[in-house]
């Protein structure tokens, strides 16, 4: 196999898919390196292979990858799913496993397109094997048609929560209960924003409509919900067995299986702290998102970043910015005369601008709310070496602020998901001890590999082939 | 196979072409064709598929997308494998991890 390309796309989500599709179109050699099986990210997940049935449940916003996947697969790239990338440099260079075996990858150009996950929010019992993500619920269902069969909870805030009650409200699940945690007093301070978002009303309208029919059928199914839940907890012996909440004073309790939960969605920066590009603090959504220009130009040159990984944006948006990523590095590599580039990009940029007009009013109404990290001392944040929120609070008061610190002495943040899930936790847990805005203590750091890498995958290198190209 | 752990059911039938065989702590189990380890898993029997290294605790899927590292497994005597990316193979050999090894340091 080449080890030498124009550029290289990491994932295969809406950006990725649109990005290579783009460099391919213009004659450029391409390696497209994924996780999954088969291209379509999160939210195209398993498209090509899903039947009739699950794609009328997922409905029209699902199948609109299909087009994306068509272009993708036709075009000429030389695409590696089931592949981890467990370093990137800024000089080109890329590190991965994949088949058992390692590989190094080169090319002036680097796409991260690592798309977003769930933002991980710690409550009581949330290690618990039953409680799952919202989005985790989604994915198994597109890869195999899963569903619960004993009593499930849902619980959290954002579209997202809805769109799976509704899922499996159509598929007759045992839906225990809906537990929406989003602060009424939100729907106030969203509302400077709503202006900009009714300029494109219909965008809006779809998804009030889509949550109004939610609720319809879930009353219809009498699955109670409730507003303003907060206090989320799990019990259980060995799984969850009951899901506890708080309603305006109200103390609520459900048997239940499987507790899903969804408190919004965030960029996956991993890889992006690994590269080592610089990163902005966004004050309303609470992350960290890395510094790209309307190209996805990071603060490396070389390295771009395109999709949900440069800012929550939504699938469709995804896909704009992964074609204008790849319209610009084929201007770069001169594929494209500027001319054709300005007018080409110009219309896609048209198109995003529409499409993010609605963003500032769902990232304020969906906001993390103010006692969302308000985590009890007891409770387990970082799932992998099992740290409390109690150890990391003693720290904070001793002075520690810096997330790479508290790894090295409690070893917070040091297991196999490298502070995936706790980072977000550990960040407003140190911004609520030391009256600092995350802003101004050092982001997490990230060393390769960033994902496990046998010593058999070493030792099955292909890095010293020679060059093929 | 036995389903009596699941708390998960398919909501689509499965013709009978469309199964491989897995093994599952050395158990044989049918599963679909296709789907990744953490869905063939979790469809049989979801009750844990690793503990944590530092308090033993049992765990499971939580992300099913790559992030949580809670869905590790032994594959073909592999450590490490994350369950919800990768996709069943006949014959395969699938071990619960009880304690994510390290092997890269
Ligand atoms: S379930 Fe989270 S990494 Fe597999």
């Amino acid at each position: 196999m080449k080890n030498r390309y124009d550029a290289i796309i990491i994932g295969a989500g809406p950006a990725g898919l649109a990005c290579s599709t783009e460099l391919a179109d213009k004659g450029l050699e391409v390696a497209v390196l994924d996780e999954q099986a088969a291209p379509g990210g999160q939210i195209y997940r398993n498209i090509s292979k899903t039947s009739a049935r699950q794609r009328a449940i997922l409905g029209p916003d699902y199948t609109a990858g299909l087009e994306l996947i068509r272009a993708f697969t036709e075009a000429t790239v030389d695409y590696l799913p089931q592949t981890r990338v467990w370093q990137a440099e800024a000089a080109g260079e890329v590190f991965f496993s994949h088949d058992n075996r390692s590989g190094r990858f080169q090319a002036p150009f680097l796409a991260l397109n690592t798309g977003a996950m769930e933002r991980p929010v710690p409550f009581p019992g949330w290690t618990l094997p039953g409680v799952m993500t919202c989005g985790g619920m989604s994915n198994l269902y597109k890869d195999s048609t899963l569903v619960p069969r004993e009593p499930v909870v849902l619980a959290g805030s954002g579209p997202l929560l809805w769109l799976v009650a509704e899922h499996l409200l159509a598929l007759e699940a045992p839906i225990a209960a809906i537990l929406d945690t989003t602060p009424l007093k939100q729907m106030l301070t969203a509302m400077p924003e709503l202006p900009a978002a009714l300029r494109r009303a219909g965008y809006l309208f779809k998804g009030v409509k889509m949550i109004a029919a939610v609720q319809l059928a879930a009353r219809k199914a009498k699955v109670p919900m409730y507003r303003q839940v907060s206090g989320l907890r799990a019990e259980g012996d060995g799984r969850v067995e009951r899901v506890k909440a708080s309603c305006r004073g109200r103390e609520l309790s459900f048997e239940a299986s499987t507790l899903l939960v969804h408190e919004g969605i965030i960029p996956n920066t991993a890889l992006l702290r690994q590269v080592g590009c610089r990163h902005s603090w966004n004050p309303v959504q609470r992350y960290w998102h890395p510094q790209v220009d309307a190209s996805g130009k990071t603060s490396l040159g070389s390295v771009y970043v395109a999709g949900d990984g440069t800012f929550v944006h939504g699938a469709k948006a995804a896909e704009l910015k992964g074609r204008l990523t790849g319209l610009t590095i084929a201007r770069e590599l001169r594929r494209l005369t500027e001319p054709d580039y300005r007018r080409q990009a110009a219309e896609v940029q048209a198109e995003l601008q529409e499409e993010l007009l609605p963003r500032p009013y769902i990232d304020a109404l969906y906001a993390p709310r103010k006692d969302l990290f308000t985590i009890s001392d007891e409770t387990t944040v970082c799932r992998c070496e099992g740290v409390t929120a109690g150890r990391i609070r003693e720290l904070v008061e001793q002075g520690y602020t810096d997330h790479n610190e508290i790894k090295s002495i409690i070893r917070c943040g040091m297991g196999p998901c490298q502070g995936r899930m706790c980072g977000s936790a550990v960040m407003e847990l140190v911004a609520e001890g030391s009256g600092r805005s995350p802003e101004e203590t050092r982001q997490m750091r990230l060393r390769p590999p960033i994902k496990p890498v046998s010593l058999q995958e070493l030792a099955n290198a292909t890095l010293g082939e020679p060059d093929e190209s | 196979m036995n389903r009596g752990n699941s708390t998960f059911t398919r909501s689509e039938p499965l013709s009978g072409d469309d199964t491989i065989t897995i093994f599952f702590e050395e158990t044989a189990c049918e599963v679909p064709a296709g789907v990744t380890v953490a869905a063939a898993l979790l469809g049989h029997d979801d009750h844990h598929f690793c503990r944590s290294a530092a308090d033993q605790e049992k765990r499971a899927p939580h992300c099913l997308m790559g992030v949580c590292f809670e869905c590790l497994v032994e594959i073909d005597g592999v450590k490490n494998r994350q369950a919800c990316l990768e996709p069943v193979r006949e014959g395969m050999q699938v071990k619960r991890q009880h304690e994510p090894v390290d092997e890269s340091k």
